[in-house]
C-alpha cells in the first residue's frame, strides 16, 4: 500500500512537470493543449466560475469527487496525487527539523484528528513522515505533552524531548466572538469600500486603462477576483496589479502600464485565461477594434514639436490599419533662424486604440511625449472624448 | 511563428535564431552622425552576411528597403535616429558590408507603412531584386512604388560618398522571368 501511494505520487509528479515544461510559449495565439489542461481543472477558476456567471464546467465534478473523497478517507488528495506532496516528500526525507515522540504518549490518536499532511503521527514509528509539513499542529495538542520537535541528528520516537509548557491549549483559538465579527466586517466592508469619492461613475481615472475586452468597470469589479492569471499571461508584460487607483476595491485588479509593456495588437491571451469573464474572450479580428484608451500628444517634450526635430516614431510603430497617428508637415525654425519643413505627429482620436506602443517607443524615455490616458475606451459609455461614442 | 518564417527556415534545414540582448557590442563607426553604436556580434562574426527586407512604405524615410534593414541590429536608444534618419543609416552601411541584398518585392506595402498597413495597401508584383550594392538595390526598389532613387535621401548620401551607385543607368540589371 505504500509502494502504491508512492507510484501514484510519483505519477502525478512526472505529469505536472511535463505539463510545466509544455507551457512554453510556441508563439500561436490560441492557448492549445496541453497547456488549456491547467485552465480546464483548475479549482479555482471552476469556484469562481460558479460564483460569478453560474455556469457549471464539466470537470468541477471531477473536483466534488475529489472532496467527497477527501470527507470520507481523510487527506488522500494530499499523499497520493498532489505533485506538491510528491516534491515536498522527496526532500523531507533529508530534513533537519525532526519529530519526536516522548514515552509519555497514551496512543490517544488526537494527533491524528488535527494532522494537516494526513501523515499518520499516532503510528509513531510507521508514521508517514515524509507528509509532516510541520504545522506543529500534533504537537500544540498533544495532552501529554508528548511530542517535540528539535534539530536531532536521527529520529527516535523514544527520545526524551518536550519541556513542560503549561496548560494545553487548545488547536484552534478561534472563538465565536471573532467568527461572527470576522463575517460582520467582511459583509459591511465591500459597501463601506465603495462609498469612497474615486468609486463614483463619474470620476474616470486617467491611468485606470483596462485590458482590451473587460467589461465596464462596475461589473468588472464584480467578477473580478485577482487572480492575476491575465497580468502572468500578458506577453509584454504590460499589465501590472492595480494599488490604490480608484479606491481600494481595485487592489491587485489588472492595468496597463505602456512604459513597462504595451499591448501587443496580435494578442488575445488574456481574456482566454481570465476565469471569471470580467476580461471577455475576443477574437483576434473583434480585439483589434476594441479601445482602451486614446494616445495623447505632449508637445512641450515631443522633438518635432519642441526641439525642430524630426522623429515620428510613434507614427512608425503604430499598428492600426489606417494609422492612428498621421503627420503634417510644418514649417519650424531652429534657434539660428533657419527655416525647415518638418514632419509633426498628430492622434486621430477616431482611429486610435490606445494599446500604447507609441508610449512605449517614444525616444523622450523618462517621460514620454506621446501617452495613454483611459478616455475613450470602449467599455465605457461615459469615459468618451468625441461626440457620437457615447 | 505566426508569420511562418520559423517553419520554412526549419525545411531549408536553417537555425532559427532570436535576438540576445547580450549580444550588442559596441562598435566603432566614425560616421557623420553615428561614432559608435551597440551592433549584434554576430552580423560581424559569420562568414557571410545576407540582407532579405521587405519593400514597405515608411512615414519617415518614404521608403524601408535594404538600408533601413540594418536597424535591426541596432541595440540601444536606436529609436533616436530618426532624429538623423538618412545620414544614420549611411553610416550604417560604413561598416556594415552584406554580401548579398535580396529585396523581397513579392508583395510590397504602399500605405501606411511599415507596421500598419491594411490588405488593401498591399500590391502583389512577385518581383525579388538581389544584387551585392544595397545602394543599387534600393534604388531600383524605389522605382517600383513610382519612384526614383535619389528621392530617398539615405541612397543620394551614399551615392554621394561612393558607398554605391544610384544611378541605374550605369548598372548592369538583368531581368529574369520564372
Amino acid at each position: 500500500m505504500q509502494n502504491l501511494r508512492r507510484i501514484t505520487q510519483g505519477i502525478f509528479l512526472l505529469i505536472f512537470l511535463f505539463l510545466f515544461i509544455q507551457t512554453e510559449s510556441k508563439g500561436a495565439d490560441e492557448l492549445g493543449y496541453p497547456v488549456k489542461i491547467f485552465l480546464d481543472f483548475n479549482p479555482l477558476i471552476l469556484i469562481t466560475t460558479l460564483f460569478s456567471s453560474h455556469a457549471v464546467q464539466k470537470a468541477f465534478y471531477f473536483s466534488v469527487i475529489i472532496i467527497l473523497i477527501t470527507l470520507l478517507f481523510g487527506r488522500v488528495f494530499c499523499g497520493w496525487a498532489c505533485p506538491l506532496g510528491a516534491l515536498l516528500g522527496l526532500l523531507s526525507k533529508y530534513s533537519i527539523l525532526s519529530r519526536s515522540v516522548s514515552e509519555g504518549c497514551t496512543s490517544c490518536g488526537i494527533c491524528d484528528t488535527v494532522c494537516q499532511g494526513g501523515a499518520n503521527p499516532d503510528l509513531k514509528e510507521n508514521w508517514r513522515d515524509t507528509e509532516c509539513l510541520y504545522c506543529f499542529n500534533c504537537d500544540d495538542i498533544c495532552p501529554q505533552n508528548a511530542v517535540s520537535f528539535g534539530f536531532h541528528s536521527s529520529v527516535s520516537p523514544l527520545t526524551n524531548g518536550g519541556i513542560k509548557e503549561g496548560p494545553q491549549k487548545t488547536a484552534m483559538g478561534l472563538g465565536r466572538r471573532q467568527v461572527i465579527i470576522s463575517m460582520l466586517s467582511g459583509v459591511t466592508a465591500v459597501p463601506l469600500i465603495r462609498t469612497s469619492p474615486f468609486s463614483k461613475p463619474e470620476i474616470h481615472n486617467p491611468e485606470l486603462i483596462r485590458p482590451p475586452g473587460s467589461l465596464e468597470e462596475k461589473d468588472f469589479l464584480k467578477r473580478c477576483v485577482k487572480c492575476g492569471e491575465c497580468m502572468k499571461v500578458c506577453i509584454t508584460n504590460g499589465l501590472q496589479p492595480a494599488l490604490f487607483d480608484s479606491g481600494l476595491e481595485v487592489i491587485w485588479s489588472p492595468l496597463l502600464i505602456p512604459k513597462i509593456g504595451y499591448c501587443e495588437y496580435r494578442c488575445t491571451l488574456c481574456g482566454q485565461v481570465c476565469p471569471t469573464g470580467a476580461i471577455k474572450r475576443l477574437s483576434l479580428e473583434e480585439k483589434k477594434k476594441v479601445k482602451i484608451g486614446l494616445a495623447v500628444i505632449d508637445k512641450n517634450k515631443c522633438l518635432p514639436y519642441a526641439h525642430a526635430t524630426p522623429c515620428i516614431v510613434c507614427e512608425e510603430v503604430c499598428p492600426t490599419s489606417k494609422k492612428a497617428i498621421w503627420f503634417e508637415n510644418n514649417k519650424v525654425k531652429n534657434r539660428k533662424g533657419k527655416e525647415f519643413t518638418i514632419k509633426q505627429p498628430r492622434v486621430d482620436a477616431e482611429l486610435c486604440i490606445g494599446c500604447g506602443i507609441c508610449e512605449a517607443k517614444c525616444p523622450v524615455g523618462d517621460s514620454p511625449a506621446i501617452y495613454v490616458t483611459s478616455i475613450g475606451e470602449s467599455r465605457s459609455k461615459e469615459n468618451q472624448l468625441l461626440l457620437g461614442y457615447s | 511563428m505566426q508569420s511562418g518564417i520559423a517553419d520554412s527556415v526549419k525545411t531549408a534545414g536553417g537555425e532559427l535564431l532570436y535576438v540576445d540582448e547580450r549580444k550588442f557590442k559596441d562598435t566603432k563607426i566614425n560616421g557623420q552622425v553615428l561614432k559608435e553604436w551597440p551592433l549584434y556580434t554576430e552580423i560581424f562574426e559569420a562568414d557571410k552576411i545576407i540582407n532579405i527586407p521587405i519593400a514597405k512604405h515608411h512615414g519617415l524615410s518614404n521608403l524601408t528597403m535594404a538600408m533601413k534593414n540594418w536597424m535591426g541590429v541596432m541595440g540601444g536608444l536606436r529609436k533616436q535616429i530618426h532624429q538623423k534618419l538618412d545620414e544614420s543609416l549611411v553610416d550604417l552601411s560604413l561598416v556594415i558590408k552584406p554580401t548579398l541584398t535580396i529585396l523581397d518585392a513579392v508583395r510590397i506595402l504602399v500605405n501606411n507603412g511599415p507596421s500598419g498597413g491594411d490588405v488593401k495597401d498591399v500590391r502583389t508584383l512577385n518581383t525579388v531584386i538581389a544584387g551585392v550594392d544595397q545602394v543599387a538595390v534600393d534604388s531600383f526598389g524605389a522605382t517600383l512604388f513610382g519612384m526614383k532613387g535619389s528621392d530617398l535621401g539615405c541612397v543620394k548620401i551614399a551615392d554621394k560618398y561612393g558607398l554605391g551607385t544610384m544611378d541605374l543607368s550605369k548598372l548592369n540589371i538583368k531581368k529574369i522571368k520564372i
